[in-house]
């Protein structure tokens, strides 16, 4: 059933693919990579979904103007020359798909049809006191379908003009006080009801949001200032004036805004401390603090979904700033606009790489691009980033050009296949979903898109298995869940009997070993191999009885101890390999072998070297030998209980984990007691002396590890020292 | 004539009047003496230091002289000596200017019946074509953005040959010839067999300078008011004091210390006081001292030694830079010759590094006021255009052959690779010359009348040159002056001794964490020739002609011949990813096993048979990962099948069935780069990698976009040194299966030096050795096929995939030409990058059909999700090879492309051009006439065919074939399979099409589908 399904999907998309010649474009060498990033971070080649297509410049725009055929335009302009593009700042797209280009130093507005003609120019007017007036030193722009909206900074006003460029209004400088810095608009949003958001160059308190006729309104999306509870300990002992002085470091300036259809400001910032935007990253944070670009309602608040495999800022590779490599390019990303695109898709650009990345409604990355270079394609200074229809318009600051970039065929698929999505109509979106994954075999969102399909059509284990390609272990343990229940309706007298037939093993197995031990209490000169081993099952119910057997009874041994802790290692070798997909989502082992081993014994061994030196000077009665082997049998409980969580991992959902992992902080406790009592019953230590005697043990297993850090890295600088004599020698005399 | 002796007087008067403020009065008394003297000195110039007051009269001359055209800079002028005719052989003229080193080639008209070259009235051979190494308007030269008028200094540089590039103590400096060699008399021009030998000595041959170091006080005083007195600029003698100090301890205003020091430092000044010269003194502003000394005062050598010896003064002064080498023009049948002998350039290599010489910077350089274009083999081909660069300043610089990997930075990101040593350029100058012809005049009543008239006509220049030996050191440079001067230039620049800079971490002498940066130059220095071959062209004067230059030329040499014509259908190349290593969960535990992603069951059942079935009949199948590990293969030492494959057995089989059904099987291997490396595989990566400079192993490096930085990716680069020894292994094992082909990708594309200690390669060497290798394994295989196609293993190869079909697109260049491919058509089989992975299908296919290229999939037909967890870069690129996807597209393209090419298999291409303005309508012409229009653009493009105008869908393409060799008849072919008849000729035409006998009227045309049925047009 489900296979003839699949083969259906698949010969609807050989279909799609024979038609896709009708909608392919012309490109051609593309200089740069098309990436998404992998559930680990590492960045993962992709089909081109944007290809540059052609460069708009100063000089395009003034050929366009004089090949014009529009008689009109050319009469207009006929005694206005056409400025220079000097310093553009700001590009929009109106409904129309007509451009704007906002340039600070020709202090011009250009506007440009959706063939990229030239059509409109802006830069007098007669304002509204009768007298000629000019822009100075404009930043940003924004177009309605009536206005267009130029934030004047020099001259800190809003200038309002109609869509043929005559003057309209001026929105000057709110009076109100509340306004706490010097007001420099540099970006400008309109929603629908006339408000106006601008974004002030200095302003830390938010989006300043104002009437048309100037009243200051409020303040939208003031960043919290956060503290980090080591921040917080250091205010304690801040004077007045220092904290004062912190005030001034809360980076909380917007760059630049823009508004969607339902009245949400989308906004940037790129005064993010690097360090803590770096870490939400990687910690694949939810939230909007340090985030780079935030989605607000009508009301301030942050809705952005940031559901995607890592959150929507940028960069996720290559975040940590290092100096000692030769990189042009590392941190977080600068995000420095942000642009809305077709069925929710929206973008922003990083300026420290000249990439640009767009994500979905959800958080999710689609695709990103973009370089550095002197070839087509390539952006130097990438400050702008607007959407006409599909297509995208990256601003170059250096070169003062506008790069226009066409959607290919593999971004038209993704695109279809989000429109389905929105749209409900997921049957379709499925058939997409596979062409895309046709198309770019690393492209996580179709598998889960895929996935996603075959849940719902019941096909658990195939659900699993794209969920799993994705690394999506949220839906995979859904649809594992599923299964889980699928197969045990399937078999119901499995579970019934493995729990009989576990319970009746295990009862008997304890019953079987208290026996055992009953049988060989008695004081023998030569105790069998088995037989120490078995007093293990002794000791951990029976602590203070069991080590005081332990030692003078002689009833367990070195190599009864060196098998529990052999047994304690491998438990741990099986806990690396054997976990369940859930826990260890890669196919190879968390841990080498070594380092499992090191792992188990180094802690333990430090442990066991630190009381035995301790307890020595404080008239402890155990020999090492007796501390070795009372800690080797306090570990019992850990290969007991670990096997079986192991085994258990690989059938739990992800919300039953927590009931694992209790077992195992409960085993870690046990253990923990064990060696509490051990020492004492040991060392015949009262209750307090044993307290203090086992603190002290943990500073000295510090000690003893400082120690040995220490002598080695002086080791290391002995060796490179000589190392370096010998090299420099090499190259100077050799 | 008389008339224009006349102008020229005129010129010359002009020029000296306006000179008249610079050159000072007794400049002019000698300058007719100087004249005469250039001319007359000859052969030998000789260096004697009178002449350096020539200089004072030419350097103006020649920094301002307008010479219109090159015969004018032939015949010189009053002042500059006309340039001498060295030799005419062959169909060339060769003249040289004994002062500056300029050379220029006359490609001289057929001779008369008596066999001689006829000359003009000016004494100049009559010429068709030239090629000058400097251009003959520097005097002229304005910005070409602002219109400002060139500095001196930067003519000087347009006068140069040579620039010489070295370091002293880190910072960078250059030599030009004009001003370093020719200035001061140190150029030498000799005749030697079919040519010259210019000898450059660039920098200051005398050691000492006459400047006074450490003097008498008295003494000093008197040369300063000398300078005073004589020279007419007061500033002078301020400046030449400025340098000196005065070192008197019995000055009484000096404090205590001081003069304990002084003496301490100085002990002659106890006797008397003396003046200390700048003891850190530059050699630039020793020269200029000297100059004062030398120009205004009586002062001598031997007076120097005398106060030097007066004041114990010895010299410490180094020896300044001095770089001795020689270009040698010989002319043969093919042309020009410029050689350039590395083992002949000296120099003082312990004090200074060399990094690069340039030669012939300016050779051929066009004015961008002009149209016209420099051609460089970037990628496939580009053309860069005066038009579009005139008044931008850049410099395009990129290393033939691809980056060197044993380096530690390397460049060239997201950049196609030059794959040809060729570059060239075209320059349209407007109006340049006249003649008086007799002009057919039909007045109102329509009688005929002839008047005489002045015709202009336009000059067509161009040149093609060919790096012909030292190529793999070379760098191709594209300079335009932009704001300083109006010339773009294409040139090379060779460094005959590699060096290398690394940052040696930790390092104890260095402050910091970065570590200083150590330059080290390698132990093997390159001595053989650098030998440039310069075509003058003379026919069409364009990029096709360069490609027909280059192609015969390269037949001439015997490096490729013509396919032989057996018929077939284009090659359809088909390369399959065998086994990868993947990792299974065994009972929880992670067990390392080899997955198949194509097996050769497969491979032979699922993709061949159906791809025979489906009509397909030239099959070429390479098989990559199919031994050795699989896609992340051990070192080739051995050839062992992998059995989850299907072993050799299962090899075999895939053989026997290839063999039976025409089908070519490459399997590859990679001789040039390393993947992984265990014990016992006979590869040991501390001798057997290629060294860097500082002795570890080179890794590539490739491009990564998430650093914007060159990164490992985990690929060890093999030394050229250990190839063939690994080849010889591998063969003992491979030969046994008889396979007829062989595929060592990498050895078409990789070049790398090895600065291994103990046989140390440069670039020159490892090419020498991969070109015996590859002529081995082509008598050892028969077949052989390589990646990229670096124009050196032309001979060895018969099959070239990934043929670059575009250029890098740079912002400058105009537009792309498929150069490659219009030299190589019908002479090798060849396939640009595989389609399935280009980032467009559409402008692939189109680009293919614009370079005459075949088809080229990648693919795996199953477990192709293995490919997603991987994280090395070279298997990343694979996101797009999915069998069951791609099969059905394989099959159409290689039909719409046999359709078109098959015919044209062995016709060369000889014109390719574009038809529109906005270069993205080109127009291929093939040798039959069979032309291809490519349309790029968004919209439909209309051209005429015959009487008709034919429609060009957007971003289709349009075959137009002559039916039954009628220069009248023409069959349009389309892209959807139908094809457009137009009938020209005066009688209808009977043609066959889809199988059914269609008559075209006389003047008509029909359009008829692929299953024979009309269509409305």
């Amino acid at each position: 059933m489900t296979k003839s399904k699949l083969a259906k999907v698949i010969l609807l998309t050989v279909c799609l693919i024979l038609l896709s010649g009708s909608f392919l474009t012309v490109s051609a060498l593309v200089p740069y990579t098309t990436f998404t990033y992998s559930y680990e971070g590492n960045m993962q080649e992709s089909p081109h979904a944007y290809v540059p297509l052609t460069i708009i410049s100063a000089q395009t725009i003034k050929n366009s103007y004089l090949n014009s055929t529009d008689e009109a335009v050319k009469e207009k302009y006929l005694f206005s020359d056409i400025p220079d593009l000097q310093s553009v700042k700001d590009i929009f797209v109106d409904k129309q798909n007509n451009v704007y280009l906002v340039d600070s130093k020709s202090n011009c507005v250009i506007g440009l049809d959706e063939n990229y003609n030239f059509k409109l120019l802006i830069n007098t007017f007669i304002n509204n006191q009768g007298i000629p007036d000019s822009l100075s030193g404009c930043e940003g722009i924004f177009v309605t379908d009536k206005e267009i909206y130029v934030a004047d900074k020099d001259k800190a006003r809003i200038v309002i003009f109609d869509k043929v460029g005559n003057f309209v209004d001026i929105v000057p400088q709110p009076k109100s006080d509340v306004l706490k810095n010097i007001y420099q608009p540099k970006a400008v949003a309109v929603d629908r009801a006339g408000r106006i958001y601008v974004v002030s160059a200095t302003e830390n308190y938010g989006i300043i949001s104002l009437n048309r006729d100037g009243t200051f309104n409020n303040y939208v999306g003031p960043q919290k200032v956060t503290y980090s509870a080591w921040q917080l300990f250091l205010r304690m002992f801040k004077t007045e004036e220092q904290l004062r002085q912190e005030e001034r470091y809360v980076p909380t300036e917007y760059n630049n805004l823009t508004i969607d259809d339902d009245g949400f400001i989308y906004a940037t910032i790129a005064s993010i401390d690097e360090g803590s935007m770096a870490s939400a990253i990687s910690n694949r944070s939810k939230s909007g603090d340090y985030a780079p670009v935030k989605k607000f309602n009508p009301n301030g608040k942050d809705v952005l979904h940031r559901n995607g495999l890592w959150p929507p800022s940028g960069e996720v590779a290559a975040l940590k700033a290092r100096a000692e490599l030769p990189f042009t390019a590392n941190g977080p990303s600068k995000i420095v606009d942000v642009a809305l695109g077709p069925n929710g898709c929206w973008s922003i650009i990083d300026n420290k790489r000249s990439k640009v990345f767009t994500y979905d409604s959800e958080g999710n990355l689609l695709y990103g691009f973009g370089d550095m270079g002197d070839q087509v394609g390539n952006i130097q200074n990438l400050i702008g980033i607007a959407y006409q229809g599909s297509n995208i318009l990256l601003l170059d600051g250096t070169t003062n050009t506008v790069t226009v970039y066409k959607r290919t065929a593999y971004g038209d698929l993704i695109d279809a296949a989000i429109k389905n999505t929105l749209d409900k109509n997921y049957e379709k979106a499925v058939i997409y979903y596979t062409s895309i994954l046709q198309n770019n075999n690393n492209y996580d969102s179709a598998y889960i898109g895929i996935g996603e399909s075959l849940y719902r059509n019941g096909d658990y284990l195939g659900a699993m298995k794209y969920f799993r390609y994705a690394h999506d272990t949220e839906d995979y343990s859904e649809a594992y869940k599923a299964y889980r229940q699928e197969w045990i309706e399937d078999h119901v007298w499995v579970v019934p009997l493995v729990i009989v037939v576990g319970c009746v093993g295990i009862s008997q197995f304890f019953k079987f070993a208290k026996r055992y031990n009953k049988k060989h209490q008695k004081m023998v000169e030569k105790r069998s191999f088995v037989s120490e081993i078995m007093y293990g099952f002794h000791v951990i119910f029976h602590p203070f009885d069991g080590f005081w057997d332990l030692k003078h009874e002689k009833r367990g041994s070195l190599r009864g101890a060196l098998f529990w802790l052999g047994i304690t290692c491998l438990a741990y070798i099986y806990q690396s390999v054997g976990e369940g997909y859930l826990y260890n989502q890669s196919f190879t082992a968390k841990d080498t072998l070594l380092m499992t081993i090191i792992k188990v014994c180094l802690p333990f061994l430090l442990f066991a070297v630190a009381n035995w030196c301790l307890t020595t000077l404080f008239e402890g009665e155990g020999s090492f030998k007796d501390v070795f082997i009372a800690t080797c049998y306090s570990l019992v409980p850990l290969p007991l209980l670990l096997v079986p969580v192991v085994v258990f991992t690989n059938f739990v959902t992800l919300q039953e984990m927590s009931i694992l992992s209790t077992i195992m902080s409960i085993a870690m406790l046990w253990m923990g007691f064990l060696l509490f009592f051990a020492m004492m019953v040991t060392h015949d230590y009262t209750l307090g002396k044993n307290v203090i005697t086992m603190v002290g043990t943990i500073v000295g297993a510090g000690f003893i590890m400082f120690i040995a850090v220490l002598f080695s890295s002086l080791i290391v600088k002995v060796f490179t020292f000589f190392y370096n004599i010998y090299v420099e020698l090499k190259y100077r005399y050799w | 004539m008389k008339n224009s002796i006349l102008t020229k007087l005129m010129a010359i008067l002009l020029c000296l009047t306006l000179l008249a403020p610079v050159v000072s009065l007794e400049v002019l008394a000698e300058e007719s003496s100087a004249a005469s003297s250039g001319a007359s000195s000859g052969a030998s110039s000789g260096t004697t230091s009178g002449d350096e007051d020539i200089w004072t009269a030419l350097r103006p001359a020649y920094m301002a002289t307008t010479f219109k055209s090159i015969d004018d800079r032939i015949l010189g002028n009053s002042i500059i000596a006309p340039m001498t005719c060295m030799i005419v052989k062959d169909g060339y003229a060769l003249y040289a200017d004994k002062m500056t080193g300029e050379v220029v080639l006359l490609k001289l008209s057929k001779p008369n019946e008596q066999g001689e070259y006829e000359k003009k009235e000016n004494g100049i051979y009559k010429y068709d074509g030239y090629f000058s190494t400097n251009p003959y308007n520097i005097g002229s030269s304005t910005s070409a953005s602002t219109g400002a008028n060139t500095t001196e200094a930067i003519k000087e540089q347009l006068y140069s040959q040579i620039i010489v590039n070295y370091s002293e103590n880190n910072s960078d400096l250059q030599f030009y010839s004009f001003t370093d060699a020719a200035k001061n008399n140190q150029i030498n021009l000799k005749t030697i067999r079919n040519g010259i030998r210019v000898e450059y000595t660039l920098g200051r041959e005398q050691i000492e300078y006459l400047v006074p170091r450490l003097i008498r006080a008295e003494k000093l005083e008197a040369l300063a008011a000398q300078i005073e007195a004589n020279s007419p600029v007061a500033r002078d003698a301020k400046q030449f004091r400025a340098f000196y100090q005065i070192k008197d301890p019995n000055d009484p205003t000096l404090p205590q210390k001081t003069v304990i020091e002084m003496k301490k430092q100085y002990p002659i000044s106890e006797k008397f006081p003396v003046y200390v010269c700048e003891p850190h003194i530059t050699p630039k502003e020793l020269s200029r001292l000297e100059r004062f000394v030398k120009q205004y005062t009586d002062y001598s050598f031997d007076q120097l030694d005398i106060d030097h010896a007066e004041t114990d003064y010895t010299s410490k002064d180094k020896a300044p830079p001095l770089f001795k080498l020689a270009l040698e023009y010989t002319i043969d049948s093919l042309g020009l010759s410029v050689r350039c002998n590395a083992g002949n350039i000296r120099f003082d290599s312990s004090s200074y590094k060399l990094s690069s010489i340039v030669i012939l910077p300016y050779a051929g350089a066009g004015n961008v006021n002009n149209s016209g274009y420099i051609f460089i083999p970037d990628g496939s081909g580009t053309i860069i255009r005066y038009e579009d660069i005139k008044g931008s300043n850049f410099t395009l610089k990129n290393s033939l052959y691809g980056p060197d990997y044993t380096f530690h930075s390397i460049s060239g990101k997201n950049r196609e690779v030059m794959r040809m040593p060729v570059f060239g350029a075209v320059e349209i100058v407007k109006n340049q010359y006249s003649t008086e012809e007799l002009v057919e005049k039909v007045d109102e009543d329509g009688n005929v009348t002839y008047v005489k008239e002045r015709v202009y006509h336009d000059l067509k220049i161009g040149y093609l040159a060919v790096i012909e030996t030292g190529d793999s050191l070379a760098e191709i440079t594209v300079n335009s002056g932009g704001t300083t001067h109006m010339f773009a230039s294409v040139y090379t620049s060779f460094n005959p001794r590699p060096k290398d800079s690394y940052t040696l971490t930790g390092g104890i002498t260095v402050s910091g964490d970065q570590g200083a940066m150590w330059t080290v130059e390698s132990k093997r220095k390159y001595t053989g020739d650098y030998r440039l071959r310069y075509f003058v062209m003379t026919d069409q004067i364009d990029y096709s002609e360069m490609a027909d230059l280059y192609r015969e030329y390269l037949i001439q040499k015997g490096f490729i011949s013509k396919l032989e014509n057996d018929n077939e259908n284009i090659p359809l190349y088909i390369e399959t990813l065998g086994a990868i290593d993947s990792v299974k969960k065994v009972l929880g535990f992670p067990v390392k096993t080899m997955v198949a992603l194509s097996s050769f069951e497969d491979v032979q059942n699922k993709l061949l048979e159906n791809l025979i079935k489906d009509n397909v009949k030239n099959i070429k199948l390479k098989l990559k990962g199919w031994a050795n590990d699989g896609l992340v293969s051990l070192v080739p030492n051995a050839v062992k099948v992998e059995e989850v494959l299907g072993g050799e057995e299962g090899l075999k089989k895939l053989l026997e069935f290839a063999k039976n059904n025409n089908v070519t099987i490459y399997p590859d291997f990679d001789f040039a780069f390393m993947y992984k490396d265990e014990y016992f595989d006979g590869f040991d990566r501390s001798d057997d990698l290629a060294q860097t400079i500082d002795e570890r192993g080179a890794f590539k490096k490739e491009y990564d976009p998430v650093t914007q930085s060159y990164q490992y990716v985990g690929m060890g680069v093999i030394s050229p040194n250990v190839m063939a020894r690994l080849y010889n292994n591998m063969y003992k094992d491979y030969q046994k299966f008889n396979v007829g082909a062989i595929s060592v990708a990498s050895l078409g594309d990789a070049l790398v030096s090895d600065f291994n200690t103990e046989d140390t390669l440069h670039r020159e060497d490892s090419k020498t050795l991969v070109k015996k290798l590859l002529d081995r394994i082509k008598s050892e295989n028969g077949k052989v096929m390589v990646s990229g196609g670096n124009a050196y293993v032309l001979p060895y190869v018969t099959d070239i995939l990934d043929v670059p079909l575009d250029d890098s697109r740079y912002k400058f260049s105009a537009a792309t030409i498929p150069f490659m491919g219009m030299v190589l058509h019908g002479y090798k089989e060849y396939a640009g990058t595989a389609i399935n992975l280009a980032g467009d299908y559409q402008y692939t296919l189109l680009k293919s059909i614009e370079s005459g290229a075949s088809p080229y999939f990648i693919i795996a037909i199953d477990n192709t999700a293995e490919l997603k967890s991987r994280t090395e870069k070279y298997l990343q690129d694979y996101y797009s090879v999915r069998y069951n996807i791609w099969y059905r597209d394989i099959v159409n393209t290689y039909h719409i492309l046999n359709e078109t090419l098959k015919d044209l298999k062995y016709t060369q291409i000889v014109k390719h051009e574009f038809v529109d303005s906005s270069f993205k309508v080109p127009r291929v012409t093939y040798e039959n006439g069979t032309q291809i229009y490519i349309n790029y653009l968004l919209n439909a493009y209309t051209v005429t065919v015959g009487s008709k105008q034919v429609n060009i869908p957007a971003e289709s393409f349009i075959k137009v074939a002559k039916v039954n060799n009628n220069d009248k008849v023409f069959c349009v072919a389309f892209e959807d399979g139908s094809k457009l008849y137009i009938n020209d000729s005066d009688s209808s035409v009977n043609v066959n099409a889809g199988g059914r006998t269609i008559e075209i009227p006389a003047g008509d045309a029909k359009r008829i589908d692929g299953s024979g049925n009309e269509l409305n047009r």
